[in-house]
């Protein structure tokens, strides 16, 4: 592998890892409140993708306007996923697990419905105004000020959420995490927060799919795949911690665009898991990930 | 005594099995080859499904990657017989194997994966077996897979679509049969003990990573077995028919027919299988309509179908029994399986039963990042006697508990158990060795009746051997009366064997306490640890727990008691160990250090003026 080779794998890898951190952040904002998240988080971010698609490229819509316009519908989605197929249940039974199977029958539902409306175009969406995919030289790499862009604004987002959490809501939302009987005594509203928490999990995966657009066109078949390595980058973080997932995300994609290259593209995933694995073997709960101390 | 033949026959199980044994013929008998095929592939789902049931439905596990198990068995059965010319039924038991070994494989990252992580971790398992089949050419013939899987053949015969949806009908009932056998032995209720609380399984010395893999390797049989038939079925094996979506379909099979029931995979395989074929006639709208009912199932319904059998059952007895005496039936739980069922229990020999051990700590600190929650700690409890720990809250007595029973490891020092170190040793393995305990909030196998709660109790000592307990050995049945009996007779010796078919989650505060005892008791404990165990109970109650303990200490078991309630530790404690701020600040005869000013000033207060039968509070609030 030459340098330049090397070079260009690991950008691409960057690249692609920005957007498993971003789809792991929205994760992490969905599980902090109540401890569940959507397994249908893949197809959000893939309908995030779609839609830009058809808003920018075929409807001619302003490429602000429409990522903004995408992440409203996301956090409605989010919202509305939470309220139909998550909170009637935790009603119920609070320890039951059927909130797996109701988010992954909201998987179903838009995987079926972007397969079924969603012919698949190869048209890709060019960088936001200001930005450009056009690659210029830095040192012996080939890089794109989108490329700059992506990664500064993915890392900006923790610090934004780190505010977030430091508000009166944000806290409240620390509170339900850490001892979730405790801050109910103490009124905080719990549904609320989880429903807001909803939605910007639902914002944030459609702004990842956004994100992607200009690196790669939509692929209808990686709904799973998108969740997956999301997940796996909030694993491989310390599942709760954004930084974690920004780290476990950059790992991600640079592990997978170095194994397409060397090893065959279909074993990218095979490689990630394995390092997947091997964090786990030496920190079980992640980079981040805090010990829990007290069990009984 | 087992009910009369009618009555069995007329039960709501017996008519829902009728039910589905006709639902099976009804493509046989119309002789429509797609009703045929219908039903040889919903047989296949529900053999799939059976092991994901063990793994899922008892044993707590989530995977969403049990598809690529099937993928594995039908893989290895295309190989053997497109690439090398074996017959398909001799591929049948290394198909079988691989999916076994792929499922240990799987099962690895469980042993240090919190549930939901897990979930997703098996997922990424079937993407990363997705891809091997996608990219090796040579040997799985990649994105286009391999064709001319040849049929089932018996004896140079072809076998007719019909007799092999018959033998994949009798394949999913032996498959059923036999985890129906599982979840009823000591291996089952093992497994059920983790799903509800993985402390207690390993309080009662269950393995719990051990069990865990040996859950998926189990389950990895039927699915290699549905794998190899599908194979042979279809003709062909290509990535894209074990997508992940086969394997959350899988999944949803368990969860829709009635996670952790016997018949749970057959009902939600109709339901996954059939549901479409009716909506069909829907055209456009169909897989909304579908997704739609799977939500609507899931919020209405969420024990699944065979929980609205088990619903209606329950009610139908409520209904009868409402006329009933409630007289302890001891014989009618043992009956169903045993060859006895008297209402009279023998006593149990506790001499010979028990054998107390001694502990001792020697300067035990344990470190909570800059917490000292505990600091040299040394004391001693002789074999057989009773020691009382008492202190404030935040003293340190629960870390105390928990790093004798080995749920924490000690920063520094040592512990002896009956005169050997015990350092480092899990929590199972230090209840292997005979130290039991109880919690401070209780913790009960909540949808199992009192009497699996007690009996579980008795995991480390029963048979291990699956295979018996598939076939339900004598040996094994005898020695599952036994313990039930005995079960029966530690229940009744606390007064509640009344409540043996309760669900335990319904019983009452106290009596959960009792429970929890009773099934520590039936570990045949040399050491006992309680932790509170009068918290929380009324005045009667306590005097009844003080019988208890007495009787406990009786049969001559060591016991350590933490304990807010003085009153109950004078009566029952031969000496008393005190706590405060993580030091130990009082060791002795209960006379001595009840006295003691130190004692009085850190944690008594002027409790001794006020009497007998007060509940001492900590003159420091912490969180216990």
């Amino acid at each position: 592998m030459t340098w330049s080779l090397f070079l260009q794998t690991l950008v691409g890898g960057i690249a692609i890892g920005c957007i498993y951190a971003l789809a792991g952040i929205s994760i992490n904002v969905m599980y902090r409140p109540g401890g569940y998240f959507n397994f249908a988080q893949g197809y959000v971010v893939l309908l995030g993708s779609i839609l830009m698609v058809v808003l920018f490229t075929e409807w001619g819509w302003n490429w602000y306007a429409a990522a903004l316009a995408i992440m409203v519908l996301g956090g409605i989605l989010g919202g509305a996923t939470e309220l139909v197929a998550i909170r009637p249940i935790m009603r119920r039974r609070s320890s039951s697990v059927a909130w797996v199977i109701t988010t992954l029958a909201v998987s179903l539902l838009l995987s079926n419905e972007i397969g079924a409306r969603y012919q698949g175009t190869s048209a890709t969406v060019s960088a936001p105004p200001g930005l450009s995919t056009s690659t210029f030289t830095l040192g012996s790499a080939l890089i794109s000020s989108y490329d700059i862009g992506l990664l500064a604004f993915v890392c900006l987002v923790p610090a934004a959420l780190w505010f977030l959490y430091r508000t009166r809501h944000g806290l409240a939302v620390r509170a339900l995490a850490e001892d979730r009987d405790a801050a109910l005594l103490r009124g905080v509203p719990a549904n609320a927060l989880t429903s807001i928490s909803w939605m910007l999990g639902g914002a944030l995966g459609m702004l990842a799919g956004v994100l992607d657009t200009p690196l790669s066109s939509p692929d209808v078949t990686l709904g799973f795949t998108i969740l997956i390595s999301g997940f796996l980058a909030v694993a491989i973080g310390g599942l709760g911690d954004n930084r974690g997932a920004i780290i476990g995300g950059l790992l991600l994609g640079c592990v997978q665009s170095f194994a397409a290259i060397e090893i065959n593209p279909s074993y990218q995933n095979v490689a990630a898991f394995i390092v997947f694995l091997i964090i786990l073997a030496l920190r079980p709960r992640g980079i981040f990930g805090a010990p829990v101390l007290r069990e009984v | 005594m087992r009910p009369p033949l009618l009555g069995r026959v007329l039960s709501l199980r017996g008519i829902g099995a009728f039910g589905l044994g006709c639902l099976c013929l009804v493509p046989l008998v119309s002789n429509d080859s797609y009703l045929v095929y219908v039903g040889t592939l919903t047989a296949i789902y529900a053999l799939a499904a059976v092991g994901l049931n063990i793994v899922h439905g008892f044993g707590g596990q989530i995977s969403l990657g049990h598809g690529s198990l099937v993928a594995v068995g039908a893989y290895v059965t295309a190989i053997l017989t497109v690439s090398h010319g074996w017959p398909v039924i001799a591929t049948l038991v290394p198909a079988m194997a691989a999916a076994v070994v792929a499922a240990i494989v799987m099962s690895l990252p469980s042993l240090r994966l919190s549930r939901w992580t897990l979930a997703v971790i098996t997922m990424a398992f079937a993407l990363i077996v997705e891809g091997f089949l996608n990219g090796d050419q040579g040997l799985t013939g990649g994105g286009n897979g391999l064709v001319g899987i040849p049929g089932v053949d018996f004896s140079g015969r072809q076998l007719t679509s019909s007799s092999i949806y018959l033998i994949l009908l009798v394949l999913m009932f032996l498959a059923l049969f036999f985890s129906r056998n599982i979840r009823r032995s000591s291996q089952g209720l093992a497994l059920i003990a983790i799903r509800d609380s993985e402390l207690v399984a390993q309080s009662l010395g269950i393995g719990v990573p051990r069990k865990k893999v040996w859950a998926f390797a189990i389950s990895g049989i039927p699915a290699g077995l549905a794998g190899a038939m599908w194979a042979s079925l279809g003709g062909t094996v290509s990535p894209g028919q074990f997508d992940i979506s086969f394997s959350v379909l899988l999944f949803l099979v368990i969860l829709i027919g009635g996670d952790g029931r016997i018949v749970g995979p057959v009902l939600g395989a109709l339901m996954m299988e059939l549901l479409p074929q009716i909506l069909t006639s829907f055209q456009q709208y169909q897989l909304i309509i579908y997704a739609a009912l799977l939500l609507i199932i899931a919020i209405l319904v969420p024990d699944g179908l065979a929980g609205i059998g088990v619903g209606i059952a329950g009610y139908l007895r409520r209904l009868r029994a409402s006329g009933r005496t409630p007289a302890p039936a001891a014989g009618k739980g043992l009956a169903e399986d045993g060859p006895a069922g008297p209402a009279t229990h023998p006593e149990i020999d506790l001499a010979e039963t028990y054998h107390g051990a001694s502990l001792a700590v020697a300067d035990l600190s344990r470190y909570f990042g800059g917490v000292r929650a505990l600091s040299r700690v040394s004391f001693q409890v002789a074999a057989g006697s009773v020691v009382g720990m008492i202190g404030p809250n935040g003293s340190g007595k629960t870390t105390l508990l928990n790093m004798i029973s080995g749920l924490y490891q000690p920063t520094a020092g040592q512990i002896l158990f009956d005169g050997e170190v015990v350092n480092g040793e899990r929590a199972s393995a230090r209840a292997r060795r005979g130290i039991g305990r109880t919690f401070q909030i209780p913790r009960l196998l909540d949808r199992e009746d009192v009497l699996s709660n007690v009996v579980v109790g008795a995991s480390r000592l029963r048979h291990r051997s699956i295979l018996l307990w598939l076939v339900r050995a004598p040996v094994v049945r005898r020695e599952e009366v036994f313990y039930r009996q005995e079960a029966l007779a530690w229940l009744g010796r606390f007064g509640i064997a009344d409540l043996w078919d309760r669900p335990a989650g319904d019983l009452s505060h106290g009596d959960k306490r009792t429970v929890e005892i009773v099934r520590a008791m039936m570990s045949r404990p040399r050491l006992l640890l309680l932790d509170e165990p009068s918290s929380g109970l009324g005045t009667e109650e306590v005097n009844r727990l003080q019988q208890a303990i007495a009787a406990i200490a009786r049969a001559g078991v060591t016991v350590v008691l933490v304990e807010h309630h003085i009153a109950l530790v004078r009566r029952v404690a031969d000496e008393i160990v005190v706590l405060d701020q993580g030091v130990l600040i009082a060791n002795g005869s209960v006379q001595d250090v009840l006295t003691n000013q130190t004692v009085v000033d850190a944690y008594l207060g002027n409790v001794m003026s006020r009497g007998e039968g007060d509940r001492v509070a900590g003159p420091q609030t912490g969180t216990e």
